[in-house]
């Protein structure tokens, strides 16, 4: 087991090697600076979606996941990882699990980041969210998180399957799996807007359980794919 | 002679392109195999089947008696063609990164080797030379604790002092312990030496194999051998 | 071909004849000549490996043969050693002559050159 969580901090290094770690994060204090500078100084009308703040990680995430992957040919290590002397889905598993620690990671960062901010504003210009008490902020936000984490198990092996896709014989495949993600997303987001909006789309009736239970499976078959692709159809 | 891995009748298919064609051989225990031929012979694709990262299209393989699989890859070191090792690593946490999932890896030898192949272990993997990161992974590929090594051409394309200071390993760690080796190569020049049993591949398929002394006294020099059966 | 210096004695490889021959024989012409002592330790196994570039299994096959003629022996732990015996020795270099003369021989004969005018042109030899 030792062995193991070794794997996983291995493949958590992986996902942000150190030099992007700065850029981003620069990025993101930047940004956010900026943001507040010109919704505090009235330039802007437009009033930031909260949960946006959460919402991109879903996009992103199958883009950091594919890239632990194709890290170990980057740097030219995928015969030790192969190699190892360990069932095969230890090795899909360590990368799952390394990919949803710097999700959790990011969105721990960026929560307590946002409501440091959402404090000043509703401090310093309530107006700005229509003087909604931090609290209520607060709290709507952990519930847009819980939301956004039931999607992660399916979006992280999404990712892994089309990383490794790209290591076997059946790379095609890989295109029906981009477009799936898509029209996952793009139900979230619609599911959202419409819920926000009070637009009554038949999609917000469809309950968060059966949408987690469809995610969960979903993501079974994605993990188990995975493993028989390592078992069978590599390509390197 | 006892045996340390057979190959029976095995295909390999990469796309369209057969790797290995019914190929059968064996590869005697204990003793340092030389696995030649050119580039696209076959010979990556044929260490990369006895580690279980491609499955054969036909035949069968036995390593130890086991098919391939994630378990018998605990009794076998293997480093890959064109492998390098994480960049992000110093070599110091390399070989500590080492020791957590290598079974049975021995550190204190690791850090012999390293004093032997004249590397630092404070530099950074990610700063170093082609040579020297070949002498590290050579150095975490010896260091362990198993029964069959595999080398997938360990001095392609390395500068000529760490090629000298890889094959004194080699030797160095022959003349320790008894252990089954194969290095694939096909710069023979400085290995002619090293090799007790030869198998020459070429399209995929077994040309020649035997005693690398019985072959010498048939057939002349390696290197001859390698030309007639190349050219 | 290739000269190599092991401690006292100096090998020159040819890679198309068995390399264990050689070595044999390299050391069995070097105890001849008195390059190397009677009672000296042979290079260990491992230092001529390295210096040869030669598998050491390569090594320790032409000492064991070397053992065989009685030319060396093991002592247990502390290495192989050439024997002490002059007898022994004379023996070896009996042995390289015969070689050498069964060559002169022959050549002679191969010449067309008859025992008797063979053996007055040795006697004629300048030894120096």
């Amino acid at each position: 087991m030792n062995a193991f969580w070794s794997i996983v901090k291995n493949d958590f290094r992986m996902v942000f090697p150190k030099k992007y770690i700065f850029p981003l994060t620069s990025m993101l204090i930047g940004g956010t600076i900026f943001g507040v500078l010109c919704s505090l100084l009235n330039f802007t009308q437009i009033k930031p979606e909260i949960h946006w703040v959460y919402t991109w990680i879903l996009f992103a995430l199958p883009g950091f996941t594919t890239g632990i992957v194709m890290a170990e040919e980057r740097e030219k290590t995928l015969g030790w990882w192969l190699s190892l002397p360990y069932p095969r889905h230890w090795l899909i598993a360590a990368k799952c699990i390394a990919m949803l620690l710097r999700a959790l990671q990011i969105i721990l960062i960026l929560f307590l980041f946002t409501n440091f901010i959402l404090y000043l504003f509703t401090w310093i210009r309530p107006e700005a969210y229509e003087n909604i008490a931090w609290g209520e902020l607060f709290y709507y936000q952990l519930m847009i998180i819980g939301e956004r984490l039931i999607y992660v198990p399916l979006i992280i092996t999404l990712g892994l399957l089309a990383g490794l896709l790209t290591f076997s014989s059946m790379k095609l495949l890989n295109i029906p799996i981009w477009i799936f993600f898509g029209l996952f997303v793009s139900f979230i987001v619609l599911r959202h807007v419409s819920k926000v909006s009070r637009l009554d789309w038949d999609i917000v009736n469809i309950p968060l359980i059966w949408i987690g239970l469809f995610s969960f499976l979903i993501s079974l078959l994605f993990y188990y794919w995975s493993i028989s692709i390592l078992n069978r159809k590599l390509q390197i | 002679m006892s045996i340390a891995v057979e190959f029976h009748h095995v295909s390999y298919r990469y796309g369209r392109k057969f790797a290995l064609q019914d190929l059968s051989l064996s590869i005697p225990k204990g003793k340092a195999t030389g696995l030649l031929g050119e580039n696209g012979a076959g010979k990556s694709t044929l260490l990369k089947l006895i580690t279980s990262i491609g499955k054969p299209t036909l035949g069968e393989i036995k390593v130890f008696g086991q098919k391939p699989g994630w378990k018998v890859n605990e009794q076998i070191a293997y480093l890959g063609d064109r492998a390098q090792w994480y960049k992000f690593h110093s070599i110091e946490k390399a070989i500590q990164y080492a020791e957590k999932i290598f079974p049975n890896f021995q550190v204190q030898q690791a850090k012999e080797y390293l004093d032997f192949m004249k590397l630092d272990s404070k530099a950074k993997v990610g700063d170093l030379s082609k040579g020297q990161m070949m002498r590290l992974q050579l150095i975490l590929c010896l260091s362990r604790k198993v029964d069959l090594f595999l080398l997938d051409e360990p001095l392609s394309g390395i500068d000529l002092i760490s090629r000298e200071k890889i094959i004194d390993l080699l030797i160095h760690l022959l003349s320790e312990q008894e252990v089954t080796i194969v290095i694939s190569t096909h710069e023979i020049m400085e290995t002619e030496g090293l090799f007790e049993h030869l198998i020459f591949l070429k399209e995929g398929k077994v040309v020649k194999s035997g005693n690398v002394e019985t072959l010498r006294a048939r057939e002349g020099s390696i290197q001859h051998i390698y030309r007639e059966v190349f050219q | 071909m290739e000269t190599r210096v092991v401690g006292p004695l100096t090998f020159t490889i040819d890679f198309s004849i068995p390399l264990y021959e050689q070595i044999v024989e390299q050391i069995r012409h070097a105890v001849a000549r008195g390059e190397i002592a009677l009672g000296k330790k042979l290079p260990s196994v491992r230092e001529m490996a390295q210096n040869l570039k030669v598998n050491p299994s390569t090594v320790v096959r032409a000492y064991l043969e070397l053992e065989h003629d009685g030319l060396c022996e093991k002592r247990r732990g502390q290495g192989t050693f050439i024997t002490n015996s002059e007898e022994k020795v004379q023996k070896i270099k009996r042995g390289l002559a015969e070689e050498a003369l069964n060559n002169f021989v022959h050549t002679m004969k191969s010449l067309g050159i008859d025992k008797n005018t063979a053996q007055q042109w040795l006697k004629e030899m300048d030894w120096q």
